[in-house]
């Protein structure tokens, strides 16, 4: 009698997870941040002592917070602010990530071993205490947590590029245009990296996920600068202070950050599992 | 002796040694926690500075005078006496003879003078009490009990300091065993409580001096009295509340004021608020940068605030509104400066035209004229001229704060009420007290939030003296200056109130600060908890007068 194995392979072979729940979540955050400016909201820095610690009415869907501010306008505005420091955070990471995985990869030997022992190091912090340090040294505000994000991100990218491009250049199909002569950049931008773009973006979008939260935490410590200005970190400390309350104040952030993060993650599953499907 | 009891001993002795790994545990009830609100570099008193230092260190130590807290009169502490001399550079002190050390060391002049000794030693790196002392050049041991301070030049908050825990006495003994690293964790003084341990960042344990019989007229021992104090770190705001709630603490301080409802209602906790001394929550004014050196600019910053508003919002009436540079329970506090500035946006607004700020742009911010003059109610530090890149935009500034006391939230709400009136403000704000004081050499500042606490009045020195260590208004006034210094030197009291009236009064004149609330620390206690009162400074609790309400856990 045969005892059927369990599918141990079976992740790689079942149907694709799909792209449409990610890229409408995202989508639906994307455009709700960037219509706050339309939605003839409250000021979302303006606080009006008289009416603090309201909870949510008409007039203030989502009540206001310590200060008097209007909680629906912070959190929207707060989105703009959150998501472009993750963006830019994101970009960091990636963009010298790629080169840099990418160098090392194809060229190994010392360079490799240079770039990837430098990376090791980077690797051997984790990532908020990386932020931390850039923080410590280059001072708080918006822009220094963007920076700080993307350098704690970079070295993780980097190894992700790097192992993606030596998957791919033993392949026979490598070999064969180095032996008809195509010249190294060819090969890189047309032969090696449209076979490792599902890797990449895939955990571009990690890195983006990432980027958020660790953005959020920064902000959440009070590292972005002028505290006025909305963004969803600082205003998940702001809450939590007087959680019990005004427990309105906290929630919003909190669940568009989870949100947030959780439709980056599918959206790097869905693109892991094309790459799956199509090898 | 028997084999078997030498045995019996060694187990004995064992087993002594197991329990001495948590040696607080088998030190006498009633025992409480007591949450202190941050982790201070060093407790040192002699050597480090920290505010909660004190706390539990107030009453392991005693001075050689203390200060009432209900009179602010100067009352025998380990000095029974003393006499100052008619040109204020001496003071002699009748130490008393019963007082000895927590390690049995006797205490006597000899042991004040190994004291004074380490904190004026300059390698030892005091960064408080060595200044604390002011000009004491020296002193001369009379006999046993018999000690003289001598000073190059009169200084009239000598007995203020000698009465804070910074100048508590050491036993010489300890001091000569230890050195400045390890010191803090072995140290004994002559107070109503002798340390246990203290291990950082985790507890530092107190209990009772059983031999305590010297004490100032305020410590009175209390019905059943708290026999062992454990110290415990409560960092975060909120979690200080809920673990008053839950029983985990019996006492903290710092309390957040929105917590104060959470807490009133309920029967098992008491609130005390404590109006601290010294500096009020204050922003400083650059008087060397565009706009605020204009005395104009600075006069309409603080008609603009509504200080009301921030005292109700954000301090929940906790607080009275600040006027001055003192806070109402500092001595020498001079009640008229309450005078000088009300909420008043439609003067600050006629102030603000009458130096040539009246174009508005889309937003309501005002706009920085290009061709501003000098304003005739100028004083000749610093013009409102504006800097070349300044002129034709809107006008923004900055304004420099530490994350902690509920700053940033003030901040916050300076800024749109500022906004009513065409200002716009730009709010940094930087980790700790070492980017503040980084910002401030920097100077590219109109606004920076810091505030010291003290009974005398004498702090306004270092913020308000031309050459003062903080003088981050940039101020620079012979007048003010003059105020200051003889106000240190006077030692009769009512000439001394006069000069330093002065003094408050110009400093308001001139616009230098942005006074917003009198600090109050909001403490809280269990119920069960009695006696709870706090020092002169206001910081420090009595902890001797501390008793327990008995009744089943």
């Amino acid at each position: 009698m045969r005892i059927p194995l369990p599918d141990l392979i079976g992740s790689a072979q079942r149907q694709p997870r799909p792209f449409a729940v990610p890229v409408m979540i995202l989508s639906i955050v994307v455009v709700i941040t960037l219509a706050a400016p339309l939605l003839n909201l409250p000021d979302p820095r303006t606080a009006v002592a008289e009416a603090h610690l309201r909870p949510p009415s008409l007039e203030h869907p989502f009540g206001t917070d310590a200060l008097g501010r209007d909680v629906l306008s912070r959190t929207l505005w707060g989105g703009q602010q959150t998501l472009l420091v993750a963006l830019l955070g994101a970009g960091i990471a990636i963009l010298p990530g790629l080169v840099l995985g990418v160098m090392a990869g194809y060229n190994q030997g010392w360079t490799d071993r240079l770039l990837m022992a430098g990376m090791d190091i980077l690797l051997a912090f984790p990532n908020l205490l990386l932020g931390l340090a850039t923080i410590a040294l280059i001072g708080p505000g918006r822009f220094s947590i963007a920076l700080a994000v993307g350098l704690a991100g970079l070295p993780a990218y980097a190894r992700v590029a790097r192992a993606a491009v030596l998957m791919v250049r033993s392949a026979p199909y490598i070999d064969a245009a180095h032996a008809i002569g195509v010249p190294p950049g060819q090969i890189l931008l047309f032969h090696i990296l449209p076979n490792i773009r599902e890797s990449l973006f895939s955990f571009a979008g990690v890195s983006l996920s990432w980027a958020i939260l660790n953005g959020a935490a920064l902000a959440f410590l009070g590292f972005g600068g002028d505290p006025a200005i909305p963004d969803w970190g600082a205003m998940l400390n702001e809450g939590r202070a007087v959680f019990r309350l005004a427990p309105w104040i906290a929630l919003p952030p909190g669940i568009a950050i989870t949100l947030t993060i959780f439709a980056a993650n599918r959206l790097a599953d869905a693109w892991q599992d094309t790459a799956g499907h199509r090898i | 002796m028997t084999r078997l009891s030498l045995l019996t001993a060694l187990l004995a002795i064992l087993l002594a040694a197991c329990a001495s790994g948590t040696a607080s545990q088998t030190l006498p009830e009633p025992r409480i926690v007591y949450g202190l609100t941050l982790m201070p570099s060093g407790f040192d008193p002699h050597l480090n500075a920290s505010a909660e230092l004190g706390i539990p260190l107030r009453s392991v130590y005693d001075t050689l005078v203390y200060r009432d807290p209900a009179t602010g009169a100067f009352v025998p502490g380990l000095a029974s006496q003393w006499e100052i001399s008619a040109d204020g550079r001496t003071y002699t002190f009748n130490l008393r003879t019963d007082v000895v050390f927590h390690d049995g060391t006797p205490f006597n002049a000899q042991a004040v003078a190994a004291n004074l000794d380490r904190i004026t030693n300059p390698d030892n790196g005091s960064q408080k009490a060595r200044f604390m002392l002011g000009p004491l050049t020296g002193y001369e041991v009379l006999d046993d009990h018999t000690i003289r301070l001598i000073l190059s030049e009169p200084y009239a908050p000598l007995l203020d300091s000698l009465s804070q825990v910074y100048l508590g006495i050491a036993s010489p003994t300890q001091l000569a065993e230890y050195d400045n690293a390890t010191y803090q964790f072995h140290q004994v003084g002559t107070g109503p409580f002798r340390m246990v341990e203290y291990v950082p960042g985790d507890r530092l344990v107190l209990t009772r001096n059983p031999q305590y019989a010297w004490g100032p007229s305020f410590y009175t021992l209390p019905d059943n009295p708290v026999q062992t104090i454990e110290f415990r770190f409560f960092e975060d705001p909120p979690t200080r509340t809920l673990a008053l709630e839950s029983g985990e603490v019996h006492i903290v301080g710092e309390i957040q004021p929105v917590d104060a409802q959470l807490l009133s209602g309920n029967p098992e906790i008491r609130l005390y608020p404590v109006p601290i001394p010294g500096q009020p929550l204050q922003f400083l004014m650059n008087t060397r940068r565009f706009p605020t050196d204009s005395l104009t600019v600075r006069q309409a910053l603080i008609l603009a605030t509504n200080r009301a508003a921030i005292a109700e919002t954000i301090f929940q009436r906790f607080s009275p509104i600040a006027y001055g540079p003192l806070t109402a329970v500092t001595d020498d506090y001079y009640p008229q400066v309450a005078d000088t500035y009300p909420y008043d946006i439609a003067q600050a607004q006629a102030l603000l035209s009458a130096v040539g700020f009246t174009e508005r742009n889309a937003e309501g911010i005002l706009m920085v004229p290009t061709g501003l003059q000098s304003a005739p109610t100028q004083v000749a530090a610093g013009t409102a001229t504006p800097t070349a890149s300044s002129a034709g935009l809107p006008l923004k500034l900055t304004m420099v704060i530490p994350p902690w006391g509920q700053i940033p939230q003030v901040a916050q709400l300076i800024q749109s009420q500022w906004r009513q009136v065409g200002i716009d403000v730009e709010i940094r704000q930087v980790a700790g007290l070492g980017q503040l004081r980084e910002a401030a050499a920097e100077g590219t500042y109109n606004l920076i939030a810091l505030n010291f606490f003290g009974r005398d009045a004498s702090l306004l020195e270092q913020f308000f003296l031309s050459d003062g260590a903080l003088n981050w208004t940039r101020y620079s006034d012979v007048e003010l200056d003059t105020y200051l210094r003889d106000a240190g030197r006077e030692t009769d009291p009512a000439r001394r109130s006069a000069f330093y009236a002065a003094a408050q009064t110009r400093i308001m004149e001139q616009a230098l600060i942005l006074p917003i609330r009198d600090y109050v620390n909001l403490n809280g206690a269990t119920a069960r908890l009695t006696g709870v009162a706090f020092d002169a400074q206001g910081w420090f609790p009595l902890l001797h007068n501390f008793g327990w309400i008995a009744g089943e856990d």
